[in-house]
């Protein structure tokens, strides 16, 4: 059992929940991101006009 | 549309087997080649060939594995498909066999133009040619009332105006990634101002000249009106600027456009819109700034007699008329008889009509290829002069030329 | 362990060792110091698609008897370590004589292509490396910090970046830092510069590539830091509690130190892995921004005509780079050695 002693604070678990997040998106978005785009059309995908286009998927044809 | 494709390709497949029944062969064969929908079709006609093993090794890495794969005793490949600067290489290495006696005894029938023939001997036998023309995209052209452009000046002008307009911010395209594309920008740059690349009966380089500064200006002014990350975008990525509506004007490989032109990967708008032209001049000069290039097979040194028939033949029938048909017929400018020009061919022919220049096919030119490659991104980068770049180049050349024993 | 033992152990190591690694080192420091033999040319006639015309070419059979009687070529010391592809000794004195400053010698020096590669391939290690170790501890920190249900899920994606491919992960990297990929236009809104591109600017570009390495390595001291927590003494550990530390003052005194060893295992790995920089050069087609010395070796393989001097010579003069770079390490960890 923990008794409040031994119980990390607040701030740290918050501190840690904040590295591990940042870390997860820096090491695990390219690839998820890979793995999104493998089914959109370049035009969507690269759209500079509207980004939500890589979300919706204009151009790309089920 | 899918079932479409997959009905012809079963059709051509099975229909593909008959056509050249008749080919009859008593050894092995093992060919390498680069990977594009033309050797393909060669490569396929020599493996209809029944009676030995044929084994088909295309890449887009080649030129890495060709010379090494022929050097061993016997060959692991019989024969490799190239294009006129890898000839060069593989004869340095001394890895392919002339030809003469083969084509006496079993390709009397081959036409003369195709048999490439040094001091005598014949080396290889070319059945495509291929250059690198004007693509642009016709619809754009007619919206700002401009001609279809003949010079580079040309081009620049137009490139402005559509800009200005609105259509495009970067609308020309050239395969300017940093290396071996460079270079061959380069080459068909200087070519078209004239210039010589070494001094007259030597192998000593001579490009930081007038002509040199001209040529690198001319490129600089044209990657003004190009996506900043030119210098990464080869062939392919461009192309693909130019299917995404990006590119409006560019200088392309003729063997390329048949992707470029079809209805895949790009809107209706973009790809029938797409037109190939004639390859451009620049300077006010008559020699097109462009390369005429073409493509052949070999047949290797280090495999016993009975395989190099049997290359010999397989090979005549890949390269035979039998080939063409009307998927096959657009996919380059086959130089076979019976061979009809397709719309995708017109810059091509366009190209030879004009006078270009086969690209040089000097033993020592492959040195100055790389070199050129690895030096001028620095001036287009805006770090140097043009003359800094040019005698950057022109070092470069001479160190590796050294070790290679073309220079003391 | 008695000599003789330890002998018939280690033999079948050495002996792969001899094969694969020292007699191919041996090879390559003699092809360096052979140059190719002068090459025979005549002018002949060349017939192609287009017509025939003069030209040159290798006069075969005169150049075969050369060959014959010396394969290996013709001898020539160290000629290919000085000439301009390398160390460039000529160019070298003319650049210090001729330059009017410091930032002029050094602009001509890293003009020159070995120096321009060696300087890329120094900074990438001196900087990814210390990064490497500081991220790759934060996250073991961390993950060991973490609830034990999820610590599975958050290692399998913490490893991620080190098991896919370098080159495929390169790649992945690069069409996301495009100036139309998510990482490149965003880069461009932060900086407010709808011209921006990474892949266009050499800066940009050298740190674009620092990222990669550091985003692909953390993973391995991640890994090694987070075995080596598992082993830290409880005991100290919670007399150091007892003793009013607070989490900072715990790491400091009491993990860092029982990490000391793992963190010399990991900077060597590195240091050397990071010398060999190559495959982010390649996907991200940076060569017009940065080369590095594998790079230039693979430069030098790759064209039509085969440059065998000059990477062989690259390649004995990234030995000695790596070797210099790890002598610190190995003459501290020989005198701990001796002194026992």
């Amino acid at each position: 059992m923990s008794s409040k002693a031994q119980r990390q604070p607040v701030a740290i678990t918050f501190l840690v929940i904040g590295v591990l997040a940042i870390w997860m998106i820096l090491a695990a978005f390219p690839f998820l991101w890979t793995l999104w785009g493998s089914f959109k059309v370049e035009g969507d995908f690269f759209s500079k006009a509207n980004w939500a286009n890589a979300l919706t998927g204009k151009l790309t044809v089920r | 549309m899918f079932l479409k494709k997959v009905t012809l390709a079963s059709a051509f497949a099975i229909t593909a087997g008959t056509a050249y029944a008749g080919c009859e062969i008593s050894g092995n064969v093992s060919i390498v080649g680069n990977e594009f929908p033309a050797i393909h079709t060669v490569a396929n006609g020599a493996a209809a060939c029944t009676g030995g093993d044929v084994k088909i090794n295309l890449t887009a890495d080649h030129q890495k594995i060709n010379v090494d794969g022929m050097s061993g005793n016997p060959a692991e490949y019989t024969s490799a498909i190239i294009a006129n600067s890898s000839l060069v290489a593989l004869m340095n290495a001394d890895v392919v066999r002339p030809l003469n006696d083969l084509v006496a005894a079993h390709g009397q029938d081959i036409p003369k133009n195709q048999l490439i023939t040094i001091d005598g001997n014949v080396m290889a036998v070319a059945f495509m040619a291929n250059a690198q023309t004007l693509a642009y995209r016709k619809d754009v052209l007619a919206e700002i009332g401009v001609d279809v452009p003949t010079t580079y000046e040309e081009v620049l002008e137009a490139a402005k105006k559509i800009r200005a307009a609105g259509i495009s911010k970067y609308p020309v395209g050239g395969a300017y990634a940093a290396g071996w594309n460079l270079a061959q920008e380069f080459t068909n740059m200087y070519i078209g101002h004239g210039g010589e690349f070494y001094k007259p009966g030597t192998a000593e380089v001579s490009i930081n000249n007038a002509q040199g500064v001209a040529t690198l200006n001319m490129m600089k002014a044209l990657t003004e009106y190009m996506n900043p990350d030119f210098l990464t975008h080869d062939s392919n990525a461009t192309g693909a600027e130019m299917e995404a509506g990006n590119v409006m004007i560019m200088n392309m490989w003729g063997s390329r456009m048949g992707n470029l032109m079809d209805d895949e990967g790009a809107e209706e708008q973009v790809y029938s819109n797409i037109t190939v032209g004639g390859p451009l001049t620049v300077g006010g000069g008559s020699t097109p700034a462009s390369t005429l290039w073409w493509d052949g097979w070999t047949v290797a040194r280090n495999v016993s007699d009975e395989d190099a028939v049997a290359t010999f033949l397989a090979m005549k029938n890949g390269t035979s008329p039998a080939i063409l048909t009307e998927e096959t017929m657009g996919q380059a400018v086959w130089m076979i008889d019976g061979y009809t020009p397709a719309p995708v061919n017109d810059g091509v022919f366009a190209a030879i009509a004009a006078g270009t220049t086969s690209y040089p096919m000097l033993p020592y030119h492959g040195l100055l290829h790389t070199a050129l490659g690895g030096n001028l991104a620095d001036f287009l980068l805006g770090k140097e002069s043009a003359e800094q770049a040019l005698a950057d180049a022109e070092a470069a050349y001479t160190a590796a030329a050294k070790e290679k024993g073309f220079l003391n | 362990m008695k000599h003789k033992s330890f002998f018939w152990f280690v033999l079948p190591s050495a002996l792969a060792m001899l094969l694969f690694i020292f007699f191919p080192i041996v090879s390559v420091l003699v092809q360096s110091v052979y140059v190719d033999h002068e090459q025979v040319i005549k002018t002949v006639e060349t017939c192609d698609l287009f017509g025939c015309k003069e030209s040159t070419t290798v006069d075969q059979n005169a150049t075969a008897a050369l060959r014959a009687e010396h394969p290996l070529g013709q001898f020539a010391g160290f000629k290919t370590y000085t000439d301009r592809n390398h160390l460039a000794i000529d160019e070298f004195g003319e650049n210090w004589t001729r330059s009017n400053s410091w930032r002029d010698f050094g602009a001509q020096m890293l003009n020159l292509p070995f120096y321009k590669a060696i300087s890329f391939t120094l900074v990438f290690t001196f900087v990814v490396t210390p990064l490497v170790i500081v991220l790759g501890f934060v996250v073991a920190v961390a993950v060991n910090s973490a609830v034990k249900a999820i610590r599975g899920p958050l290692i399998f994606f913490s490893l991620l970046p080190m098991m896919i491919t370098p080159l495929v992960g390169a790649l992945i990297l690069f069409w996301m830092v495009d100036a139309r990929g998510v990482v490149g236009a965003a880069l461009q809104y932060l900086a407010g510069d709808p011209d921006l591109s990474v892949k266009a600017s050499t800066p940009l570009m050298w740190i674009m590539l620092m990222v990669y390495g550091v985003w692909h390595s953390t993973p391995f001291a991640f890994i090694v830091y987070y075995a080596g927590l598992q082993s830290v003494n409880q005991d100290t550990l919670e007399a150091a509690r007892v003793d009013g530390a607070n989490r900072w003052l715990q790491i400091r005194h009491v993990i860092i130190p029982h990490l000391l060893p793992l963190t010399t295992f990991i900077a060597l790995m590195q240091l050397m892995d990071n010398f060999r920089v190559f495959e982010p050069i390649v996907s991200f087609s940076a060569e017009a921004h940065a080369t590095s010395l594998s790079w230039a070796i693979f430069n030098d393989l790759g064209g039509e005509t085969r440059q065998l001097s000059s990477a062989a010579a690259t390649s004995v003069l990234t030995i000695i780079g790596v070797a210099i770079l790890l002598s610190p390490v190995l003459v501290r960890t020989w005198r701990e050695f001796d002194r026992k």
